[in-house]
């Protein structure tokens, strides 16, 4: 069963995320409300993928994607950025960071769980990273 | 695992969680706005609140982006650039752009009564108040010549810094701040409260540019953190004031000091971890009330707060502890602990019919003893789910500052806003109900009250004219006293008025106290707008004030001396829901009346019962007492036939009348439920509450109830004295 | 960027349904101005509750009627609009009763064992109505809907929204935001 990690500090976006991802075929979505949740719960087990927000107060998304692929538990997972189009250089960094995919804020449920199904099934047959 | 709803946006549940959380982010920027406009009138600059603004905004351009909310997405979306703007420093903080942020809060809030009211309403008020901003926006040339070159920074940790986080980044660097790393390590399961208290200890000392946590030297239970630190202080400070056995402080050396980048050993035991100087910023002066004038019986506790300092607690924002609650589903909990106090009502009187009739000798008590138990938990219950709805008053405050603000920039009149007991907490209906009120209060103390400077200097007064706002506790009531030093009520000229409107007669205006002269402003059709300057004194709309308060269960009560000041008292009961009642019958149908405006109740006897002008009065122990009979006052038949009545002393502050009833019922707890939107308007009722098998009754409002019968009362004695 | 936000397909549109009116429904009397023609527009079948008053059927959407009740204690309440009868309590709720025989301007009449209360939603607040009987859910297409003639109960002709005609039958539909104006 594969799980996903929801990292994003907006209760509306997080509900939101978790409605557009539950659908997926047997996957199991976990919430974080910030950066330091989600430290709190890497260790714990493996997740499949992580969606992420990038302007979150204290640890940002950016930092989250440098924590995650330094990690010897996740990092080779496909991270999905979830962010408004407020920066681009914001976003050139995160996928220089190794983010695998951003999506622009606001998206349809369909695009997320489009690229989310995409990115399950590439991890499955070991061709994450590539689009 | 399948999710139980389909996935959208759109679905109810999903679009209430839209609604509060845009609600309350709309009600921190409204609060982050204000807080800026105080830095800015000092000179000062913060870029954490100006970053508290911004993220609102994003926050709330990705929500209504979701939900499809066209209309506010394109607001925040030009919001964020111009905000995006000002935080990276390339645009300059001036008071018209303030303005027009706080025309923004309006607009988001207008748009998010219209979309909940299901209002599709389009207008050009997004392009105007981009129009303005545009204008006003005073765009600075980017003088970020600053080579961060000259630090050795981890490329890594550079790597990831957000713009906006390289730009403070730059801007302390350019101010000649030093860099700081602090190391923590920190254990994850208490990291929240550790890193709060850095956080707390380091605000002092600079700017905490991003927190980096590292995955080397990270296991299962604890983390490494790099912090980024700048600040003016000199490394030993810094160090000594922050090591701990938990972080480690570094210096960010310099390339072309050359100096060694040897680490100093944390300085000697830091002490236990805990001894970090949290009250540092904390002792900031505390506003007075210096030209506020003072009224006797006016003793808020604790000192008064002016509302530029109440900016201390920017830490409560950990939102992870509390729950956003419609208050409807609460209203639904109410309504069960009502019924279930309806069943346990029936117990009891089963319980004591077994007992009376003499059957189930041993069950009888037992029976007694368990109903005592159940009404213990409801009424524990009863009391939870009150403090639930317990908010504090400063929501409403904040709305009114923003409206002291605009109101006094409109009118060119120099006025400090001064806020106590912010943190007093009511009913959240109360504090809905309340706020149109006090807006009016405060709305009549700038337009009438406070004069402007050049008036106020002349008459000895200081030029900067003061209205404050108190609230604090007082028994199960909530006091709320609007003060001004401005001009004053002048009474002979509101008794001038009042005469020649006709609502009194010079005779029975002769015989007014003090006390009552003052009252007439809250007579309707008296302080209308047409009036209000001639009035000198308040104006719009005070007999709707007094007509809210008291539907609230509440009373108000005027002090003023010419030239000094005005100062408004509101007495509220902290919470709605639940008050004791006296129920009675009155020509077969049955009401409520809030005990606590109850002074007594006894049999009518009919040679107390005189006649006079048409109306009937009793003599109380040597006080004549207006009767009122409600079924005359509501055009409903009465038994007719001799019978045995009753008589129920209602009223406040010396207003007082009998209401005449065929039976007193019996005291009890009721549940006021509000009335439809067609009834809430009636006078003298103030809702309903159910009885179980009996049906709803109605609850009188007491007070509004008495003035109609003493505006009776003071109507016909003018006729009568009429030659 | 690394793709993938690939945009599903918008289902095609729907084909347009043969000119003429919708076959498979009875046949609805031709009226000289139908406020909607059934060509190129799909066939939309709106559900209405049809209830009684006096000898008339009416009818209000049905998704606007949260329940219906048997008349429960009433209790009166001074100085209210004249059309509303009192308020009633629905689970813990106060609900204000509105007559709706004297909002149409129908003579009045005691309840009986058929009379019942319709609760409706106006803009969050429940409302109750009294109607003399249910009678049933009544499907109509637009094309069964016609324009109030101006002879039904002209002083109330605000109060309406049609005429939905099936075979002989005819309801009266009511305007619930109109009925509620002014209460």
């Amino acid at each position: 069963m594969p799980a996903i990690l929801v990292v994003e500090d907006s209760p509306a976006m997080r509900a939101f995320v978790r409605a557009s991802l539950e659908p997926i075929e047997s996957c199991d979505v976990a919430l974080a409300e910030n950066g330091f949740e989600a430290l709190r719960v890497l260790p714990r087990r493996r997740y499949d993928l992580i969606v992420t927000d990038i302007n979150m107060p204290d640890i940002n998304g950016l930092e989250l994607i440098r924590f995650v692929r330094q990690s010897e538990s996740h990092r080779d997972v496909p991270i999905v950025i979830i962010s408004t189009d407020a920066s681009p250089r914001d976003r050139e960094r995160a996928i220089a960071l190794g983010a695998t995919d951003y999506l622009v804020k606001p998206f349809s449920a369909d695009d997320l769980r489009a690229v989310v199904e995409k990115r399950l099934l590439g991890a499955r047959a070991g061709l994450e990273g590539l689009p | 695992m399948t999710g139980s709803e389909p996935p959208g946006a759109r679905t109810d549940r999903a679009l209430s969680e839209f609604f509060s959380e845009a609600q309350e982010i709309v009600e921190w920027l409204s609060r982050d706005l204000l807080l800026l406009d105080q830095c800015q009138k000092r000179g000062e600059q913060d870029p954490d609140l100006l970053n508290n603004v911004f993220r609102a905004v994003h926050t709330l351009k990705g929500l209504s982006g979701l939900f499809g909310v066209g209309r506010m997405t394109s607001l925040s979306h030009n919001l964020e650039n111009v905000l995006d703007d000002l935080r990276l420093g390339r645009m300059a903080l001036s008071a018209e752009v303030l303005d027009l942020l706080f025309d923004s809060v309006e607009l988001y809030n207008r748009m998010l009564g219209d979309l909940k009211a299901g209002v599709d309403a389009e207008g050009s008020e997004v392009e105007d108040l981009l129009v303005r901003l545009d204008r006003a926006a005073a765009k600075k040339p980017t003088g970020q010549n600053v080579t961060l070159g000259e630090y050795e920074l981890d490329a890594g940790l550079l790597a990831v810094l957000t713009e906006y986080e390289e730009h403070r980044l730059r801007t302390n660097v350019n101010g000649g701040c030093n860099l700081f790393r602090l190391c923590a390590h920190f254990e994850l399961s208490v990291i929240d409260t550790d890193l709060e208290a850095l956080k707390l200890a380091a605000k002092p000392f600079g700017e905490i540019i991003t927190f980096l946590p590292s995955s080397t030297g990270s296991t299962e239970d604890a983390i490494d953190l790099d912090i980024l630190l700048a600040s003016h202080r000199p490394f030993a400070e810094v160090a000594k004031a922050l090591s701990s056995d938990k972080v480690q402080v570094i210096e960010v050396p310099r390339k072309f000091v050359g100096r060694p980048t040897v680490l100093p050993a944390p300085p000697p035991a830091a002490g236990a971890p805990g001894t970090l100087p949290v009250g540092a910023e904390l002792s900031a002066p505390f506003g007075e009330i210096d030209s506020a004038p003072s009224f006797p019986s006016s003793a808020p506790p604790g000192p008064p707060t002016a509302l530029e300092h109440v900016s201390a607690p920017t830490t409560i924002r950990s939102v992870s502890q509390t729950v956003r609650v419609d208050i409807r589903k609460l209203d639904r909990l109410m309504n069960i602990v009502g019924e279930l106090s309806i069943f346990g009502n029936a117990f009891a009187r089963v319980g004591e019919r077994i007992r009376a009739a003499g059957l189930l000798k041993e069950l009888g008590p037992e029976l007694h003893r368990m109903n005592r138990g159940f009404d213990r938990q409801l009424s524990d219950l009863q009391e939870g789910i009150l403090e639930v709805r317990m908010v504090p008053l400063g929501q409403v405050f904040d709305k009114l500052a923003r409206i002291v603000r605009q109101i006094s920039r409109e009118e060119a009149k120099e006025i400090r806003f001064v806020v106590s007991g912010s943190d007093t907490e009511v009913d959240k209906l109360i504090v809905e109900e309340l706020s149109d009120p006090l807006m009016h209060l405060i709305r009549n103390a700038i337009d009438h009250g406070i004069e402007h400077s050049a008036e106020r200097q002349a008459a000895g007064k200081p030029a900067v004219g003061t209205i404050a706002l108190n609230a604090y506790q007082k028994g199960s009531h909530v006091v709320l006293e609007v003060e001004d030093d401005g001009r004053g009520i002048d009474e002979e000229e509101l008794l001038r008025t009042a005469i020649d409107r006709g609502f009194i007669t010079v005779e029975s205006g002769r015989e007014l106290s003090r006390r009552d002269l003052l009252g007439l402003v809250f007579l309707p059709g008296l302080s209308t707008k047409r009036t209000a300057d001639e009035l000198s004194g308040r104006g719009v709309g005070m007999d709707v004030v007094k007509t809210n308060i008291s539907r609230l269960g509440g009373v108000i009560d005027v002090q003023s001396e010419v030239g000094i000041g005005t100062k408004l008292t509101i007495t509220l009961p902290i919470t709605l829901a639940i008050i004791s009642a006296l129920v009675v019958e009155v020509a077969d149908r049955t009401f409520a009346l809030a005990l606590s405006t109850v002074q007594e109740a006894l049999p009518l006897r009919a040679d107390q019962l005189r006649t006079i002008e048409g109306r009937e009065v009793i003599s109380l122990r040597g006080a004549t007492l207006p009767l009122c009979r409600l079924g005359q006052l509501f055009g409903w038949e009465e038994q007719a036939g001799p019978r045995t009545e009753y008589i129920v002393v209602a009223g406040m502050a010396g207003r007082r009348v009998g209401f005449v009833v065929d039976r007193l019922i019996g005291q009890q707890d009721i549940v006021i439920k509000a009335l439809g939107r067609s009834l809430s308007a009636i006078r003298g009722l103030a809702g309903a509450t159910d009885l179980g098998a009996d049906g709803l009754a109605l609850v009188l409002d007491v007070p509004s109830l008495v003035e109609e019968v003493l505006a009776l009362e003071l109507r016909t004695s003018e006729i009568g004295a009429r030659p | 960027m690394s793709g993938g936000s690939s945009r599903p397909s918008r289902p095609p549109p729907r084909a347009p349904l043969a000119k003429g009116e919708p076959g498979a429904l009875a046949p609805a009397p031709r009226t000289p101005r139908p406020l909607f023609r059934g060509d190129a527009r799909p066939v939309v079948t709106i559900e209405y509750l049809g209830f009684h008053l006096d000898q008339e059927e009416y009818a209000l959407p049905l998704p606007t009627v949260r329940e219906i009740l048997k008349v429960p204690t009433i209790t009166e309440v001074p100085r209210a609009p004249v059309d509303v009868l009192g308020i009633i309590s629905v689970r813990g709720t106060v609900v204000t009763l509105v007559d709706l025989r004297r909002r149409v301007g129908l003579p009045e009449r005691p309840f009986d064992r058929r009379t019942r209360v319709l609760v409706v939603d106006r803009a969050g607040e429940q409302m109750g109505l009294v109607v003399d009987s249910v009678s049933e859910v009544v499907r109509l297409t637009r094309a069964q809907i016609e324009e109030a003639p101006a002879v039904v109960g002209a002083k109330h002709a605000e109060l309406l929204a049609g005429v939905g005609r099936h075979g002989e039958s005819m309801w009266v539909l009511l305007d619930l935001g109109a009925v509620l104006a002014g209460i």
